[in-house]
């Protein structure tokens, strides 16, 4: 197995996983989108609402809005001891606004300051003249499986790793012209700027008439890319990803061990 | 059960002898029924 | 998560439910279980999508089928880990 990190950032991230099966490269990527848990709002009391929205269009609007979440100081509803809600297990965020105000994710007034809206300026609902929207909303763990807001990637994905071979260029370049990433140059013979950057879709190969062009795909190797809503940073959710696939062979060993 | 009278914005009751719907100060016949005081929870899905 | 129902269970074969679980899981098991020598078969199903729980069918040469199940279950955790810890030292 061998990993390289082309990009990593708060938000973004991609690296090359290469010499394991798709299976794994899959798993981690369903366990990206699926497993790591991540706080959402998951119920709503609603003591006022004049707006124009309706309550539970409004809990939706809100419950879409991603938290920031630290894991080590929350745990999922059904792992806590408590039988409905405590502090290790769900935040409250408050709302009370009058109009005339367009309101934002940002008036949401945390009982943790550590979780608090990842964007400040999210609309939620305009307010006019006299109405009022007073509420209170109870932000839990969750797993993406369940519902997509608790998500923390917004974006994961690989393909496998181009190969880009060139033997016999006669310089005629059309697969220069033709490629939609414009990652080959004419130079001496067609040269690759970027091979990661390739899409597989093969125009070059069939542009080229002399067949001197050849694209592959590396069956072990895995491009992948991730985008996080910003609830934890990028290399955080990738490595909890891991760990929620190793939390599984770990059960499933120990459940296992009184089996003959 | 309390309604408020579009028209003339006042709150009103609704007579059960009266056949149809009236608001008994104004006579518009539009009324609305207000929200109730309870807090009212709903699941953000 | 990591609770089990064996099906059925015979010196080659084994057929378990395991609850909770998907093909995030199960597919990474099943290609760690055929990358053993003694496994013949590994396959798994889950028969109505969503609502199932996946059942995992295996059948070896002639090794125990839950010895092969815990060593590919074994194989994924290091796998992980292995991962987890290339991922941090690229990262830096």
């Amino acid at each position: 197995m061998n990993v390289d990190v082309i990009e990593l950032s708060e938000s973004r991230a991609q690296f090359v996983l290469s010499g394991v099966s798709s299976a794994f490269a899959n798993a981690l990527r369903r366990s990206m989108m699926a497993e790591v848990p991540s706080l959402a709002i998951d119920d709503v009391n609603i003591y006022e609402n004049t707006s124009v929205l309706y309550d539970e269009v409004l809990a939706l609007r809100l419950g879409l809005i991603p938290l920031r979440t630290d894991l080590d100081l929350y745990v999922l509803r059904s792992e806590c001891k408590c039988e409905d809600g405590c502090p290790r297990c769900q935040v409250s965020l408050t709302l009370s606004v009058e109009g005339p105000k367009t309101v934002y994710s940002g008036d949401l007034q945390s009982s943790d300051p550590k979780v608090v809206p990842t964007e400040t300026d999210i609309p939620i609902v305009k307010l006019k003249k006299d109405q009022k929207l007073v509420l209170e909303a109870i932000a839990r763990l969750g797993k993406g499986k369940d519902h997509a807001k608790w998500q923390p990637a917004v974006a994961c994905g690989y393909k496998n790793l181009p190969k880009i071979v060139i033997s016999g260029c006669d310089r005629c370049g059309a697969c220069v012209d033709v490629c939609p990433k414009n990652i080959l140059k004419l130079n001496e013979t067609v040269v690759v700027k970027d091979e990661i950057k390739c899409s597989l879709c093969h125009l070059c190969e069939k542009a080229c008439e002399s067949g001197a062009i050849k694209i592959s795909a590396d069956p072990a190797s895995f491009v992948f890319s991730v985008e996080a809503d910003g609830s934890m940073p990028c290399m955080e959710m990738v490595l909890r990803a891991a760990d929620e696939i190793k939390k599984k062979a770990k059960a499933l060993t120990k459940s296992l061990s009184g089996v003959t | 059960m309390v309604y408020k009278c579009t028209g003339c914005k006042r709150v009103v009751e609704i007579n059960s002898e009266y056949g149809g719907v009236r608001c008994p100060y104004c006579g518009h016949r539009v009324l609305l029924k207000e929200r109730g005081t309870i807090i009212k929870r709903v699941k953000a899905e | 998560m990591g609770e089990i129902k064996i099906l059925r269970k015979t010196k080659q074969e084994l057929e378990l439910e395991l609850k909770g679980e998907d093909h995030t899981f199960l597919n990474a098991l099943k290609s760690a279980l055929l990358q053993n020598e003694g496994v013949k078969i590994a396959t798994y199903d889950i028969e109505y999508p969503g609502i199932s729980d996946p059942v995992l069918y295996v059948r070896t040469k002639d090794t125990d089928p839950i010895e092969a199940l815990k060593d590919a279950s074994a194989l994924l955790s290091k796998q992980c880990d292995e991962f987890k810890r290339k991922f941090k030292k690229k990262a830096q």
